[in-house]
């Protein structure tokens, strides 16, 4: 954890997507994170699947390119109300959309053959209770996928430290390695994750997927 | 039998007040956020496609969420404001 309290960091991310959500897409996160929709879509085809979540959804661009190539029925949570009314613009009422907190998922267990997460895990001040909550409603034989900005040594070590100090103004918590998204997940009860790096030297990012284990 | 065929087919066919789509997806696989026990939704105002200002309270630790402009706001209160 860094500088600020739980509570802090979320208020933080809440308030710079609220700032950004009415241009969200042509900002420099937004066409960060396009790359990654497309790869996403990729992993998700000649997947079998009736309901998926996007957690941390944004602006809905990803779901709405679900909705369009996939017969599935599609769910979105983000934090900013500023997004889900970007989203609610851009897919109508077709879509299942909250505004909610990604530790506090508002729907029954096992709900969901898929679950995505797009350059926003590296918001949440603790993963572990997200992944718990993830791992609650996903079904069993579901799959997780996380895809967030990654970086190697020794810039991965720099924005960590930049993000540990009063610059921190969007509630970014950290840039994390494979041996730490690894661990997280095996501690919230994943398995099978499958992991790769994607991306230009400039904007790079990993793809993780993982599914629940054998609940104990 | 034309008749009959008729009076079948009636019978199969959709009510013509549809529910709204919004109300089913909300009650479908809904939960409490916080102690993820049952919700019920109260409408205030609903349109042919959705709710459009309603609540949800829990039924079990009695917290309400908004729904405002057809979007439920399910965050926790301290992070509601």
């Amino acid at each position: 954890m860094g500088k600020f309290g739980q509570q802090k960091y979320k208020e933080l991310s809440r308030d710079h997507f609220e700032e950004l959500s009415s241009h969200y897409s042509d900002a420099c996160a937004g066409k960060y994170t396009e790359p990654m929709h497309y790869d996403i879509i990729q992993e998700l085809a000649g997947r079998n699947f009736e309901r998926l979540l996007d957690v941390g959804c944004g602006t809905g661009t990803f779901l709405s390119m679900v909705s369009n190539k996939f017969h599935a029925r599609v769910s979105g949570i983000d934090i900013s109300p500023g997004m889900i009314e970007r989203s609610r613009e851009l897919l109508g009422h077709r879509v299942d959309l909250r505004v909610g907190d990604s530790e506090h998922l508002p729907w029954e267990d096992k709900s969901f053959d898929i679950i995505t997460c797009i350059a926003s895990f590296h918001h949440y001040p603790s993963p572990e209770l997200v992944l718990r909550e993830m791992r609650r409603v996903l079904r069993s034989g579901g799959h997780l996928i996380i895809a967030d900005p990654w970086a190697p040594n020794p810039f991965r070590f720099l924005v960590n430290l930049v993000l540990r100090s009063r610059f921190n103004s969007a509630g970014d918590v950290r840039v994390y390695t494979q041996d730490e998204m690894e661990e997280l997940l095996k501690d919230c009860g994943f398995t099978s994750a499958k992991w790769m790096i994607k991306g230009n030297l400039l904007r790079r990012y990993f793809i993780v997927t993982a599914s629940p284990g054998q609940r104990s | 039998m034309a008749a009959m065929s008729m009076k079948m087919s009636q019978r199969f066919m959709p009510p013509r007040v549809a529910v709204p789509a919004m109300k089913r997806d909300l009650l479908d696989i809904l939960a409490c956020p916080l102690c993820k026990g049952d919700l019920t939704l109260e409408v205030f105002e609903e349109n042919e496609t959705e709710i459009v200002t309603g609540k949800l309270c829990c039924n079990a630790c009695k917290e309400c969420y908004p729904i405002e402009d057809s979007i439920p706001n399910m965050l926790p209160p301290d992070l509601r404001d």
